[in-house]
């Protein structure tokens, strides 16, 4: 009986850094990666840079719209996000949930994807997204009339989970 | 003994499980630009039959106009002994954006020379088509300010289109 008990202690104890490692936020498991792709989704006009997992919209100058009645500056822009199987399973199909959250900006700006304002808690972006095919979104950048002149930043994380 | 097989088998399943699933990944989207200073000018309002008010591009109809007849759509007349004036108002509205300044200037030109004996007024200051006339320089922002619009024909003048447009321009103090 003795053994028996020992017996499963240890395998539970074999399964626990599989279980641990499934809370961290990026962890690539050995033999099963997931890449996150940006895509630009306008014609290309230089405003958007792209490279893998890491993706620039550069607004460059942005003043009030002279003709709008509306208050504060709206900046919007499509953009495509894929993910992809980059190793492991020979099959690149299955959905996957992509999550997105404002890492860190400058309080200057207010960021809305799809409609949806982004905080520094992740907002669930596509909770059924393809792996290997393109979802597009729009991210809406608002900027006050009351902000000063001057630079602003702010950086988007996205996180991709497999279900 | 069954019992205790089978306990195993369950925890061998959760551990497979957990390596199976724990695929993940991120990425950053980065967003930079830089905000500039605006500010936008709109006319709200102006006697004659309008449009495009609340733009910065509005136009006045007054039609057909004499000494002796009926006044245009939002206009008075007043005759005098030797000319007569057409009286109105125009609504201009100045705003800003991501700007600090507290007030601005605004002046007005006529587009071209007036006709002959026609005199275009505004606050009082006869316009001219070759210097701007201040009519404020501290003019409220996001609050429409009325400025008195007169157009003073002289009865010498002859009859023909007095067509000619007021352009206005707005500086940032």
């Amino acid at each position: 009986m003795a053994r028996q008990l020992a017996f499963m202690i240890l395998t539970a104890l074999l399964a626990l850094p599989a279980s641990a490692s499934r809370g961290r936020a990026v962890a690539p498991v050995i033999g099963d990666t997931l890449s996150i792709i940006f895509v630009d989704g306008t014609a290309a006009d230089g405003a958007f840079m792209a490279a893998g997992g890491e993706a620039w919209l550069d607004m460059k100058g942005v003043s009030h719209n002279a003709s709008g009645r509306e208050h504060g500056t709206h900046v919007l822009r499509r953009f495509g996000v894929r993910v992809v199987r980059t190793s492991g399973s020979a099959s690149g199909t299955g959905t996957v949930t992509i999550t997105a959250r404002i890492e860190s900006s400058d309080g200057r700006t207010s960021i809305r994807l799809d409609g949806r304002p982004l905080t520094e808690l992740p907002t669930i972006v596509d909770a059924h997204a393809a792996i290997g095919a393109v979802g597009f979104h729009i991210i809406e950048i608002e900027i006050s009339d009351a902000v000063a002149p001057g630079p602003v930043a702010t950086t988007v994380t996205w996180e991709v989970n497999a279900q | 003994m069954r019992k205790v097989f089978a306990v195993c088998f369950t925890v061998a399943l959760f551990a497979f499980a957990a390596t199976a699933s724990a695929a993940n990944s991120s990425g950053t989207l980065t967003v930079t630009g830089t905000v500039e200073s605006s500010i936008s000018l709109t006319v709200e309002s102006a006697g004659g039959t309008t449009s495009g008010t609340g733009t910065a591009a509005a136009s006045s109809d007054i039609g057909n106009i004499s000494k002796f007849g009926s006044a245009p759509t939002g206009f008075t007349l007043a005759r005098g002994a030797s000319n007569w004036t057409l009286s109105s108002t125009v609504g201009v509205q100045v705003v800003k954006a991501n700007l600090t300044s507290t007030d601005y200037t605004l002046t007005a030109q006529l587009g071209s020379a007036p006709a002959s004996g026609i005199a275009w007024k505004l606050n009082g200051s006869t316009l001219s088509d070759s210097a701007a006339t201040t009519l404020t320089s501290t003019g409220t922002y996001a609050s429409t300010g009325s400025y008195s619009w007169d157009i003073v024909v002289a009865d010498s003048a002859a009859a023909a289109a007095i067509d000619n447009s007021i352009n206005f321009t707005a500086a940032s103090n």
